[in-house]
């Protein structure tokens, strides 16, 4: 057997109560090397009888406490300094959650598109900096820039989903607009660098009412292009916008001015259109007939109505009326001139929905702004002459060259003035009963 | 000689937590589980009672200041958390070794108030030689060997409480008791003032 676990077999006995001789006289090979290391152990069995005294004991709990409150005093300092780790931790965790939260919003207002909740905070985003630059040469240039991406955005939704984005396109425009407030102030030269690309908005804006595949997306574009134009002349000749107080900042009303809902137009039966185109210079205030059967201004027709096309309603007629007249560079086209003239000086020149509606009055003659618009105007120029002035043929007219008119004139669009028509009575497309365009009977036929 | 009560498990994963809270009763209650066994460990290291008492309150202070920090051993609780506090003890002593090689010099007989029962004069005489003699003894054996002393003579473990305290086998256990019973034979026997020059040399180191 080992002497260690003889020693320790001798220890156990001692504990138990034995003497140590008893544990030698057991192991008496090994009683000389166990006979010291059991005396010490001997010594050693008074160790366990050693303990502090109670009243070291209750001092030295005391000690402890007043160690205690002392910490937690501290501690609660610490805390109440917003210096505690917790304390540390939830600060760092909200800072981290709320960069989180702006770099979300971010990426999603960024990443919008026309149709979107945030496309609205996009398109006002994209417009700050222009404050940023020097001078009004730098900030023309990125009005340009950030009307270019509103020309794509109004591209892009057109593509998707056959619908000119009223936003984009307001946006495009307050551009052009803003960016020709900033040229007023530039040279010539500079000017009609600038004038370039508004005319190249235009053009797009063009080719894209071309290309819509809904009649009230062509006729919004097509309104939108002539702004465009109108915008690019004031570029090119430099006029301050005719707006007293007006800021070339974004505009929310904006989106009113260039939506270009095609309103009922409540009169234009053939004799109205008659006497209007016989007009020479038709005036703003000119009221015409109510059509029967439209209930003012609320009906919105399509421009093209098809059998499935029912017309909507029209926003607010206060809306309407804040509609301010083509300025005095407009000069639409053809067919965009009865368009434009429709929607934007007809609702002010209208009565209240309740007169239209008390004064029913079968259409005799609806007619609808579509392509046929040439071959109507060619018709009702070809009527013998009442008015002094002869009228003009419809491609006479030069788009574009500024040829100023008063406001709420029908501008190139005067051919369809023909002559005789009393003064004041607007060349206005008609709205049958069920508020639908239809086709002048010169014609012969509806359109589909 | 009655065996003290080994402490439980439980009785440490039930306290710990409540103690790294800052709770002053269970912080007492600690105290009270583990102030005796301080208290031999410092008094056999240092051979001086009072200096074991201030120690020992030491230790238990060093504890609160430390405690929150303390990741307790889930497989041996009671045993990690006493490895724990003797090693604080065991430092503090290393402390008190240093200061008195700076100048201050403590008798081994001085101040030496022993606290078992009341004793009279002749008995604390005798408490207070025997503790300068486990401690000039303890001195010269490695920390192992004076922890398998302490548990076996101070806090009077079984083999298997100290191999478990230890985190050793209990024959290592058994040899570590038997190597530190023969170093001390020796020792010890060799008279006063060889074990007074060991004490200080391993004060010294």
């Amino acid at each position: 057997m080992e002497l260690a676990t003889i020693l320790d077999d001798c220890l156990q006995r001692m504990r138990g109560g034995d003497a140590a001789q008893a544990s030698l006289a057991s192991y008496g090979d090994q009683a000389a090397e166990l006979a010291p290391m059991l005396a010490v152990a001997a010594r050693l069995q008074g160790l366990a009888s050693y303990r502090l005294a109670s009243a070291q004991k209750l001092r030295a709990k005391m000690t402890l406490r007043a160690a205690l409150a002392k910490r937690s005093e501290r501690r609660s300092w610490l805390s109440w300094a917003g210096l505690a780790a917790p304390a540390r931790g939830f600060a760092a965790a909200a800072i981290v959650a709320l960069v989180l939260f702006a770099v979300a919003a971010v990426t999603t207002v960024a990443a919008s598109r026309p149709g979107d909740l945030s496309y609205r905070v996009r398109v006002v985003a994209e417009r700050a900096p222009v404050w940023l630059q020097p001078g009004p040469e730098n900030r023309a240039e990125m009005e340009l820039n950030v009307a270019d991406r509103r020309l794509v955005d109004v591209r892009n939704r057109l593509r998707a989903s056959g619908q000119a984005d009223p936003i984009a396109l307001a946006a495009l425009l307050a551009s052009d607009e803003a960016a020709a407030d900033h040229a007023s102030r530039l040279p010539a030269a500079n000017r009609a660098a600038l004038a370039l690309r508004v005319e190249r908005h235009a053009n797009a804006l063009t080719a894209l009412a071309e290309a819509a595949p809904r009649p009230r997306a062509a006729l919004a574009l097509t309104v939108a292009t002539e702004r465009a134009r109108a915008i690019a002349d004031r570029v090119r000749e430099g006029r301050p916008r005719r707006d007293p107080g007006s800021d070339p900042r974004p505009q929310p009303s904006a989106t009113n001015v260039v939506r270009p809902t095609p309103t009922p137009t409540p009169t234009s039966t053939r004799e109205a259109t008659v006497r209007a185109a016989a007009t020479d210079a038709p005036t703003a205030t000119a009221t015409p007939a109510a059509t029967p059967g439209a209930r003012g201004p609320a009906a919105t027709p399509a421009e093209h109505p098809t059998a499935g096309e029912q017309p909507t309603r029209e926003p607010p007629r206060t809306a309407l009326a804040t509609r301010r007249p083509p300025e005095r560079t407009f000069e639409p086209g053809r067919l965009a001139t009865a368009i434009a003239q429709t929607v934007t000086a007809l609702p002010t020149r209208m009565g209240p929905p309740a007169i239209a509606t008390r004064q029913p009055r079968p259409p005799e003659v609806t007619w609808t702004p579509g392509r046929r618009a040439t071959e109507i105007v060619a018709t009702l120029t070809a009527l013998p002459p009442v008015a002094t002035r002869p009228p003009r043929p419809p491609e006479a007219t030069p788009r574009g060259h500024g040829d100023e008119q008063p406001a709420g004139s029908p501008g190139p669009g005067g051919a369809l003035d023909p002559p005789g028509n009393p003064p004041g009575a607007a060349a206005t497309p008609a709205m049958g009963p069920a508020g639908s365009i239809e086709d002048p009977p010169l014609s012969g036929r509806r359109r589909p | 000689m009655a065996m003290q009560p080994a402490i439980a498990d439980e009785q440490i994963t039930s306290l710990l937590p409540r103690c790294q809270r800052g709770e002053a009763a269970a912080i007492e209650a600690l105290y009270d589980l583990y102030a005796d066994r301080i208290y031999r460990y410092l008094l056999a290291r240092l051979g001086d009672a009072d200096a074991a008492a201030d120690l020992t309150t030491e230790v238990f202070l060093r504890v609160i200041k430390s405690i929150a920090g303390f990741r307790l051993d889930q497989r041996r609780p009671a045993a990690s958390f006493s490895a724990w506090l003797y090693r604080i003890a065991a430092n503090l002593v290393a402390d008190h070794f240093r200061g008195r090689r700076r100048g201050v010099q403590i008798s081994l007989d001085d101040g030496l108030s022993l606290a078992a029962a009341e004793p009279g004069p002749q008995r604390v005489a005798e408490q207070r030689e025997t503790a300068a003699w486990i401690a000039r003894g303890l001195a010269r054996l490695s920390e192992d060997q004076r922890l398998v002393i302490i548990g076996k003579f101070g806090e009077e473990m079984s083999n298997a409480q100290v191999a478990a305290w230890l985190g050793k086998t209990e024959g290592a256990v058994k040899s570590l008791q038997h190597r530190a019973l023969a170093a001390l034979g020796r020792l010890l026997g060799a008279g006063e003032h060889d074990a007074e020059k060991a004490i200080f040399s391993s004060a010294h180191r």
